[in-house]
């Protein structure tokens, strides 16, 4: 089945290696086979990665994008993942499902995973910052 | 309708919806706690796995002690009603014993068959002061174990509290004369006077088994906070350590190749 993707006037995507960028109205594109799709709002900017667990986001993002060096960015995401489970070993569940996804080539779902890792890290170092 | 067929009514939809609810948050709740482990298994510390693993398995001997600590609560309670049913009968027992002196022959006669009935009454009530098939009120005796190896116990003694055990013997020669009646009168008394001394005896035990079930129900929940400072993620160190990794890596080999990739990618376009 097509997958259907609205973009807002002037959204990008990366669509198959391409970045795609939309016109001044609202368009309607249907893509018929599977290809790496991203959204505008789904990615992280590399000027804006900074902590540990946006790196293996950065990481990810390569991987799903850039398939071309995908040896050099797995082994990236593996070491990174490495490092933050040696910081925080209470993230190890959700860094074990990342890894696994992203072994098995469901890098959306990795992505979504590492999302959430984010999501966790923001709250461990709120911890530091407020006491 | 079908006799393998359910029906549910709407009190019983509602319930099944609050237990759904209850289930889902439930799942929520051990997701969270299968994340904030900072021990999961015995490779990421032995010692404070092995450690909190004892702790927990001592707990849940424990678990195991205390319900069976409540079970002899019951039993022992149990007995404490039957022998404030048997007191009663008895003192009914007295009331026609004071009746019967100033009954005449006949009067006397019919009293003294129901001084036996009372007497049969209080048998059976010794007999169905059971729980869970101890009774204490037939001789039978309960050990409760209170530590996890079973080597610190309280045996509570049963005693015998059918008519013939409390010593109360049959209505002679009919209560035809004083002299038969106050046999039965001091009968009685006697009898209450046993039932007194073990009724407290009862009460001190079970004092005794209710102070050991809180006490054991604090030391479970000792052994859990202590099994969980042992595991659990200290928040304040993981955050600490994710800045220090967050400066190690801003000079490490791979972030920088990872930027440089990033920067020669489609992303950096974004």
């Amino acid at each position: 089945m097509a997958l259907r993707l609205s973009l807002r006037p002037h959204e990008k995507i990366i669509l198959a290696g391409a970045v795609v960028r939309n016109g001044d109205n609202r368009a309607e594109i249907f893509i018929e086979n599977e290809v790496p799709v991203m959204r505008e709002s789904d990615i992280l900017s590399p000027h804006a990665v900074h902590t540990p667990c946006e790196r293996i986001y950065l990481a990810l993002q390569l991987l799903y994008v850039d398939p071309a060096r995908a040896e050099e960015h797995r082994a990236a995401v593996a070491a990174l993942i490495d490092d933050v489970q040696q910081a925080a070993p209470s993230c190890r569940g959700l860094l074990a499902g990342i890894a696994d996804h992203a072994a098995a080539g469901r890098l959306y779902q990795a992505l979504k995973s590492a999302r959430t890792l984010i999501a966790r890290e923001r709250e461990l170092m709120n911890h530091v910052s407020d006491s | 309708m079908a006799l393998g067929d359910i029906t549910l009514s709407g009190g019983m939809r509602n319930t099944l919806n609050s237990l759904q609810l209850v289930s889902a948050l439930m799942a929520r709740t051990q997701e969270r706690l299968a994340t904030g482990k900072r021990v999961n298994s015995a490779i990421d510390d032995p010692s404070a796995y092995f450690a909190a693993q004892n702790h927990l398995s001592r707990a849940s001997d424990l678990a195991a002690r205390k319900a069976s600590m409540g079970e002899a609560i019951k039993t022992a309670e149990a007995a404490d009603q039957g022998v404030t049913g048997i007191i009663s009968l008895i003192e009914q027992a007295k009331g026609l014993a004071a009746s019967a002196r100033s009954g005449d022959a006949t009067e006397r006669a019919a009293l003294a068959a129901q001084f036996d009935e009372l007497m049969n009454q209080i048998d059976n009530l010794a007999g169905d002061a059971n729980y869970r098939g101890t009774n204490l009120l037939d001789s039978d005796n309960l050990t409760v174990e209170f530590n996890e190896d079973g080597t610190s116990t309280l045996t509570i003694t049963g005693f015998d509290a059918s008519s013939s055990g409390l010593g109360i013997a049959a209505a002679t020669g009919s209560w035809a004369t004083d002299a038969d009646v106050d046999a039965a009168v001091a009968d009685l008394d006697a009898a209450l006077t046993t039932l007194r001394s073990e009724s407290e005896t009862l009460s001190s035990n079970l004092g005794v088994v209710t102070t050991r079930q809180e006490f054991t129900a604090n030391l479970i929940a000792t052994l859990h906070e202590g099994a969980d400072a042992l595991t659990l993620a200290d928040p304040n160190e993981e955050g600490a350590n994710m800045l220090a990794l967050q400066t190690r890596q801003q000079l490490g080999i791979v972030a920088l190749s990872l930027s440089a990739q990033a920067q020669q990618s489609i992303l950096s376009l974004f």
